[in-house]
């Protein structure tokens, strides 16, 4: 215990202390209190335990989170074990595409869903027209269209923690047990899977508890009975009725309390067992294995359903972006450039705000993660799980919750939300644990001894960090980046509340834009430049990481 | 070697940015700013930003710099301005009907301006205010709670458009109607205050209990319900503010209005906050906004303008494109024109009981929807075969009885267990009289 790691640990607590604890104290103490008297107490607290209603949205939505995470898992895991170890053309495109559903603001892609399955939408018009059918189908409203929304948003997070894994691996074990006679299969379940245990569990807690604070998607699909639609709800149309915005507060409350549960129960079973190997791979992608042509098609085949769900999104979008009136009819019958004309008027600034505000997030959360990442699994710090839990709980926190309370703590007092910095701020907050998690488990898979032995020949905490550490998380890291960026691109709900004239971003606008209602054209303009924009970004990175990946593992390299 | 310069370049921009950070905050300030916060929607903030603009820019010879912040409707709003604790971001509260106006200038967020022009506003129509009596806000831009419905799908159902309340909840209508929660949405709110004032209290649950038997779903807030119904997801929407569907048609929705038999004014109102950072600007917008250029602007954004001198025909002539559309969708050339069944609207007793009136709605009809569908279902299977026996002869005087008792206990009491137990033993009195 150096006092470099306790100098560290202070100054993250500071920086906790600041932007999560500080104000997200406004709320805690809006929940105990009593409406219409200036008591305080946990009345509203057993009100929501007496209240059948609440505890159905609870049941409700730890059933979809559970529904959620199988699915998932089911059709993540052959997913991310072909893009990881697979030797196949198209590998770079088929990853972003798969990337994509994240970068979108949840509500881009809910739309883009009920235009195509929706009552009157593509498939059910084209299907009664054809007289295949009499009457519409009901594909998505309910709880299966839930499940299959969240699921094609959250696949991402399967893919991208289970992939790391698969290539993290050191192929060794693996050739160890097929020469002790273990087939494929068998050598896939009981080495590799156990093996991606830390990185799957990254990506796994993320996807269990998106339900706990997606409150839009459920009620997009006109499903109100979930904890998160609910707290939204009762907190943005309390108006006058305080004791309904206690209320709200309080499900937000509960809603993180069992989010932490659950995050505490997956690292204890991290870090009751051991995962970590000796020496990393010997290439740079991890172990790479050459198909037979029968596993190959059937893996081609496997990618481009799954990619084809994915791309509804964009190319219903892009549909919508380049016509108007679209209503009735399968496809758009009326084109028009309006659209994209009407947003380069205003979309330089959204665009540019986007950028700047995420890219000064990321900033933020790579010279914070890292180190935190490092405090939490390398030192023995008191209070390092504390800091681990604090900065988790952003997870489960509602975005307008988030808003309200940094509006409450950076409006009077300390004036931090009347200049743009709070914007970043507030996406760094909120987004950290997206970037954390990474770093965390790709910590976790580098065996401590390699560090240790640059300590021994000489070199100092820092050095060891940026010459052994820092190259070898590189992969981990740099997944941790991607989706700290993407998510802080695309988040909405906390920015819509701070946002002050000026630093509207591309989801703002959307948002701006939909809610009009007709100028529904003009949204999916947007959320097509989005995609777009995104898309690139996704290529770019993965080029650029592959190069990295190289330098760090490659023979030259380390 | 690259390594080092990997972290290196890392270190070096993060350092960068922190220097610079604080002097981009730092921005001065050139132009003249205007602020303002509300739920209108862009298509109108847009239209009076255009205006005031060219206006403020003839008149003082200056740009202003106008920012329009909307974060939700207008609770969410209100809880904006609440949050800023008398430090207001912007200056003058933009949109949203009396209700919200009452509770601002309860909460002392507004002060009293009396804007150029005030006297053109009318104080009162059919009960409902439409402009404070101490000058804290007036209405810019009225309108009417209608329904919507989309003509397309309701032709390919084959259904005829419903004309009054009381068609709408016609079973032919079941599955193609839908509206969002009275506390989701200020106009549906004002549905239910409508319904209440109209049937009376007992009479007005039993109607929003059947009401909500004809839903498919619910929506998220007017503004979906304009969605679900100009998408055609759902054919019918209920509680739309009357301009929706005047905006819809003009983009070439196959959206028409449906302006029910009994209805209500909402006088969408504007306001100045109090400590407003650009007070002069904002009373010199107000001022605009109130005379008859700055109501063109309000008509552009695709809003009833309020002046009771204004001649839609007139001002068609002078150039003023949305004037055609209003017209056809008022069917007058002025809003105050208007005569529609406008109910003598109790403003008071629904401002006192508008939280009463959301809870029972929760309570009553939105946390029990499920069973409330399937009691009323119930009945009608059983009612329907009470008139199977009756055309066999057969004697059904005591399931009659049993099944208009289970009527009751479903429409005016909401007991909807009482309601399934009463309709079981009206069908056992059929099998065994």
């Amino acid at each position: 215990m150096s006092r470099g790691n306790f100098f560290l640990a202070a100054l993250l607590w500071l920086v906790i202390a600041f932007l999560v604890i500080y104000p997200l104290s406004f709320l805690i103490v809006e929940s105990f209190k009593i409406a219409e008297t200036n008591s305080w107490g946990i009345t509203n607290y057993l009100k929501f335990f007496r209240d059948s209603y609440y505890l159905k949205t609870f049941a409700n939505t730890l059933l979809l989170s559970t529904l959620v995470l199988a699915t998932t898992t089911l059709f993540g895991i052959p997913l991310s074990y072909i893009l990881a170890r697979y030797r196949q053309r198209g590998k770079t495109v088929f990853t972003a595409l798969i990337l994509l559903p994240i970068v979108l603001p949840a509500y881009a892609g809910v739309f883009a869903f009920i235009i195509f399955f929706g009552r009157y939408g593509t498939l059910n018009l084209l299907l009664t027209d054809s007289g295949l059918l009499k009457a519409p189908i009901n594909f998505i409203y309910g709880l299966h269209g839930l499940v299959f929304v969240q699921s094609l948003h959250m696949l991402p997070f399967i893919v991208l923690s289970l992939s790391a894994g698969f290539t993290n691996i050191d192929p060794s074990f693996e050739e160890a047990a097929e020469v002790e006679g273990a087939s494929g299969f068998k050598r896939f379940l009981t080495v590799t899977l156990p093996l991606c245990t830390p990185s799957y569990l990254a990506g796994a807690v993320i996807v269990f508890l998106w339900p706990f604070t997606d409150w839009l998607t459920p009620l997009i699909l006109g499903q109100v009975d979930y904890l998160p639609s609910v707290a939204y709800i009762n907190i943005a149309y309390h108006f006058t009725d305080m004791h309904r915005k206690y209320m709200g507060i309080v499900a937000v409350v509960i809603s993180s309390t069992v989010c932490i549960g659950i995050f505490l129960l997956a690292r204890y079973w991290v870090e009751r067992k051991k995962y970590t190997g000796l020496s990393k791979g010997t290439t740079s992608e991890g172990r790479v294995i050459e198909p037979g042509p029968l596993l190959k098609s059937a893996a081609y085949l496997y990618m481009c359903f799954i990619a084809a769900l994915v791309l509804l999104i964009p190319v219903v979008l892009g549909l919508a972006a380049f016509s108007r009136r679209w209503v009735l009819e399968p496809l758009p019958t009326y084109w028009t450039l309006e659209n994209f004309r009407v947003i380069l008027l205003e979309t330089p600034l959204l665009i540019k705000n986007s950028f700047l505000f995420s890219g000064v997030a990321l900033i933020f959360g790579v010279a914070f993660g890292l180190p935190a990442a490092y405090l939490i699994v390398r030192t023995r710090v008191p209070g390092r799980d504390a800091l681990d839990f604090v900065i988790t709980l952003m997870l489960a926190f509602p975005g307008i919750a988030v808003g309200v309370s940094y509006l409450l703590a950076f409006w009077q007092d300390i004036p931090l939300a009347q200049y743009w910095i709070i914007m970043p701020l507030a996406l760094f907050a909120r987004r950290l644990p997206y970037f954390l998690r990474m770093a965390h488990s790709s910590y976790l898979q580098l065996d401590v001894s390699l560090e240790e032995a640059s300590e021994v020949s000489g070199a100092g905490k820092l050095r060891t960090f940026l010459n052994i550490s820092l190259p070898l998380l590189v992969k981990g890291v740099l997944v941790g980046v991607v989706m700290f960026f993407i998510m802080a691109f695309q988040e909405i709900s906390t920015a819509i509340f701070l946002y002050r004239g000026g630093w509207e971003t591309l989801p703002i606008g959307i948002f701006l834009n939909w809610h009009r209602g007709m100028e529904f054209g003009i949204a999916a303009a947007m959320a097509f430049l989005m995609i777009v924009i995104a898309f690139i970004l996704l290529l770019i990175i993965s080029r650029i990481a592959g190069g990295i990946l190289k330098a760090a593992w490659g023979p030259g390299g380390a | 070697m690259r390594k080092r310069i990997l972290t290196t370049t890392l270190l070096a921009v993060v350092a960068t940015a922190l220097v610079l950070l604080p002097i981009f905050s730092m921005q001065a300030e050139a132009a003249d700013k205007l602020g303002w916060v509300g739920p209108v929607y862009k298509e109108l903030s847009e239209s009076l930003t255009k205006g005031f603009k060219q206006y403020y820019q003839k008149t003082y010879g200056k740009d202003v710099e106008i920012t329009f912040i909307r974060p939700g409707g207008w609770p969410v709003c209100l809880d904006k301005v609440r949050a800023w604790g008398g430090k207001p971001d912007a200056d003058v509260f933009l949109g949203a009907g009396a209700p919200a106006h009452e509770v601002l200038k309860q909460e002392k967020l507004i002060v009293p301006y009396r804007p150029k022009g005030w006297d053109k506003v009318p104080a009162e129509w059919h009960g409902m205010k439409v402009k404070d009596k101490a000058d804290y806000w007036t209405c810019f831009a009225p309108w009417i709670v209608t329904n919507l419905y989309n003509e397309k799908v309701l032709k390919k159902l084959r259904l005829p458009p419903p004309k009054t309340w009381k068609e709408l909840i016609n079973p032919i209508y079941r599955g193609n109607v839908v509206h969002t929660l009275p506390y989701a949405s200020g106009t549906m709110h004002e549905t239910t205050e409508i319904i209440l004032q109209t049937f009376g209290e007992k009479e007005g649950w039993k109607y929003l209990r059947l009401l909500a038997a004809q839903l498919p779903r619910f929506s998220t807030g007017s503004t979906d319900t304009t969605h679900i119904v100009s998408r055609g997801e759902i054919p019918i929407g209920v509680a739309q503010p009357q301009m929706n569907a005047m905006v819809a048609r003009r983009d070439g929705y196959p959206v028409r209005d449906l302006l029910p038999d009994k209805t209500i004014l909402v006088p969408e109102a504007v306001a100045l906050l109090k400590n407003a950072p650009h007070e002069k600007i904002g009373k010199i917008f107000l001022d605009w906004l109130f005379s008859m250029e700055g109501q063109k602007y309000v008509l552009e954004g695709g809003y009833f303008a309020a002046r009771t001198d204004i001649s839609f025909s007139q001002w068609e002539k002078e150039g003023v494109t949305m004037a055609k559309h209003a017209k056809k969708a008022l069917g007058v050339d002025n809003f105050w024109d208007l005569k529609v069944g406008f109910i003598e609207y109790d403003l008071d007793l629904a401002t006192k009981r508008w939280d009463e009136v959301n809870k029972f709605y929760e309570y009553n009809i939105y946390r029990k929807w499920g069973e409330l569908k399937s009691s009323l279902f119930l009945i009608e299977e059983v009612e329907g075969e009470i008139k199977a026996a009756k055309e066999q002869n057969m004697n059904v005087t005591k399931a009659e009885a049993k099944i208009k008792e289970a009527r009751k206990f479903f429409e005016m009491d909401g007991n909807y267990a009482a309601a399934r137990l009463a309709a079981s033993k009206a069908r056992s009195l059929l099998v065994a009289p």
